[in-house]
């Protein structure tokens, strides 16, 4: 089109103070994800150094106990945390994203209590009902609490949606609603349970990486693939709906289609996370806002760096919850939240209005 | 071209009662015509914007060339300006205004050029690197109509090509207000068929091909400035004494409150 440009500037391919930030940290986290990695390996209750690490992972020379410590006890457990560190932290992107809000959380859609409620039931049954124990208690756990993950998010996502569509601001508020609801169904049964299975319970609410396994282990690989892969296709489509909604459907996206596919994601890599580890606070939050800070807030490279960032946190905070009080493990819930509610906090005061403003 | 007739809209309220927001609403706007429709505050003129933008549901028939196609075609030659903009996320304003090339796949290098002279379009070029969330009000609606501009700039295969603005110069200076006029009469002539709902009567006297005057969801007068701008229509609208001028240069009436 032929507009006069006053003074017509030379068409500069300017990307700007945002192209190396963007490639300094892409290159940061693809360093700090393998080290953090290998750090996990090697800090715990006996601390092996990082060369017999490498060694035994490649099963070069190295003892047998090593052996079994890095490749049998540790790494299961840390390509767990690294995997549900990065859901976590994509899927609290995307969630950040659809509600238009930057202070938003994947529990926000009710998929965290639904779950905790669904593993409290499965606790409670499986002591009481069937003597379930052991491999087969856990994983009736896992699928309980990703059954009440979502029936949580269905509820939320039916109380939010009429004819006209879905209303995110309403889903807030329903989501809010649900996890009353959850929350309180969590707290009958824990009134009902027993010492020893109010324990579990309360355990199982912190968030823990203990459970590590090869099936658990596996899910988690197909569960991420499926998020890492899918999520990233709508980074234009999430760009589009910071505008607005109807911003969005003007430069064509098919909104209400989007919203739908987008929160049957979330929903499954959280609903996922939650059942084999727990709920995992901040995480999801802060992963994406401190990229965000750094990189801006396209999607096209906020989402897979907020999956490296979420991976290389958790793996540290795997590290820390296992090293610091060794041989006592903390649960890994317990070490993302002191970490993240003081950073949560910092935010709250420098943001005035909360993100809040539609 | 746009061509609308006998629109009506209605709206169910929580209690089940309909409200008419439109109602017998009837113009057209000839290809590289500029339309402006005025009224005051809730006499229906973004509704009926937003009826032809396909937000709201109505009866009567919206007909546009633009409209044909999928969704994606459709948002390659219909960009719409909202009355607001909600966006809350720290794009840096280059980054706003290239989301209007979302539709299109013109690849990298044109779409740079296309936002680049946007940008010296709307007068913006020198905040290309600034956070969008830092803006001023009047410097946020220049960077969104840019964005808007990016999206209709050019027409591939000669498609037609629509331009709906909701209040473009609301926040804008005076010179900015004609600034973003001349580009609207600009992107006409090229052949863009546009509607701007405006508030600024003298402003759209000038530059509007047609006016349209909505007075409680009813169509009040609808012609060339000269016809709907009138001492006795003013009176009507705005319950207000005005005088009408005529401008010595253009031939535009002018009003002045009384």
């Amino acid at each position: 089109m032929a507009i006069p440009e006053q003074n017509s500037t030379e068409p500069t391919i300017d990307k700007g103070h945002r192209e190396r930030p963007i490639k300094l940290l892409t290159f940061g986290l693809l360093f700090l994800v393998p080290a953090s990695l290998l750090l996990s390996l090697s800090v715990g209750t006996l601390t092996i150094p990082i060369e017999s690490v490498l060694a035994s992972i490649v099963w070069l020379d190295s003892s047998h106990a090593i052996n079994t410590v890095v490749n049998d006890i540790r790494l299961p457990r840390s390509i767990l945390a690294g995997l549900i560190g990065g859901i976590l932290a994509i899927c609290g992107a995307a969630c950040q994203g659809l509600f238009r809000n930057p202070l938003a959380d994947p529990s926000l859609i009710g998929v965290t209590a639904g779950a905790s409620a669904g593993a409290a039931v499965a606790i409670y049954a499986a002591s009481n009902v069937i003597f379930f124990s052991g491999i087969y208690g856990l994983s009736l756990v896992s699928l309980s609490a990703f059954t009440g993950g979502v029936i949580a998010v269905t509820g939320v996502y039916m109380l939010a949606t009429d004819k006209t569509g879905t209303s995110v601001a309403t889903m807030l508020l329903a989501g809010i609603a649900i996890t009353a609801i959850a929350g309180a169904l969590t707290s009958f049964i824990e009134y009902f349970a027993d010492n020893e299975n109010l324990r579990r319970i309360s355990l199982w609410r912190m968030g823990g990486l203990e459970g590590a396994n090869s099936i658990r282990v596996n899910l988690a690989i197909i569960v991420s693939f499926a998020v890492f892969a899918l999520l990233p296709r709508y980074s234009s489509a999430l760009n589009a709906l910071l505008l607005g909604e109807s911003e969005a459907r003007h430069l064509g996206i098919s909104v209400q289609a989007v919203k739908l596919k987008l929160i049957m994601i979330i929903a499954l890599g959280v609903g996922v996370s939650v059942a084999l580890a727990g709920s995992i606070a901040f995480v999801g939050l802060v992963v994406p806002h401190i990229i965000r800070l750094i990189v801006g807030p396209n999607h096209r490279y906020l989402l897979p760096l907020s999956a490296l960032g979420g991976a290389a946190l958790l793996l540290l905070a795997d590290s820390i919850a296992r090293t610091l009080f060794a041989p006592i493990e903390l649960p890994v819930g317990l070490v993302t939240a002191l970490l993240g509610a003081p950073f949560f906090i910092s935010l709250l005061s420098t943001r005035k209005h909360f993100g809040m403003e539609t | 071209m746009l061509r609308v007739s006998e629109l009506k809209i209605s709206v169910a309220s929580r209690t089940g009662q309909r409200h008419v927001l439109v109602n017998d609403v009837s113009f057209e706007v000839a290809t590289g015509e500029v339309l402006a429709i005025i009224g005051p505050n809730g006499a229906g003129k973004s509704s009926v914007l937003r009826a032809i933008d396909g937000e709201l549901e109505y009866s009567g028939t919206i007909h546009s060339l633009a409209f044909s196609g999928d969704n994606r075609q459709r948002s390659k030659q219909v960009a719409v300006l909202p009355q607001q903009s909600s966006l809350n996320f720290p794009f840096n304003v280059s980054e706003v205004v290239e989301l209007g090339r979302m539709p299109h796949k013109t690849g990298k290098k044109r779409d740079t050029e296309i936002v680049d002279a946007a940008l010296h379009l709307m007068d913006i070029a020198y905040l290309k690197n600034r956070d969008y969330m830092l803006l001023s009000g009047g410097e946020k609606q220049r960077v969104q109509l840019a964005r808007v501009f990016c999206q209709i700039w050019d027409d591939d295969n000669n498609s037609p090509r629509l331009l709906l603005l909701d209040e473009p110069s609301s926040s804008l200076d005076l010179g900015h207000q004609h600034h973003l006029m001349k580009a609207i009469k600009k992107f006409a002539e090229q052949g863009v068929t546009i509607v701007v709902v405006m508030h600024d009567i003298n402003l759209a006297a000038r530059y509007a091909d047609k006016m349209l005057a909505l007075l409680c969801s009813e169509q009040v007068a609808y012609g060339e400035p000269k016809q709907v701008v009138t001492e006795k229509i003013m009176q009507r609208l705005y319950g207000l004494n005005v005088e009408v001028l005529f401008s010595s240069k253009q031939g535009h009436p002018v009003l002045i409150g009384a």
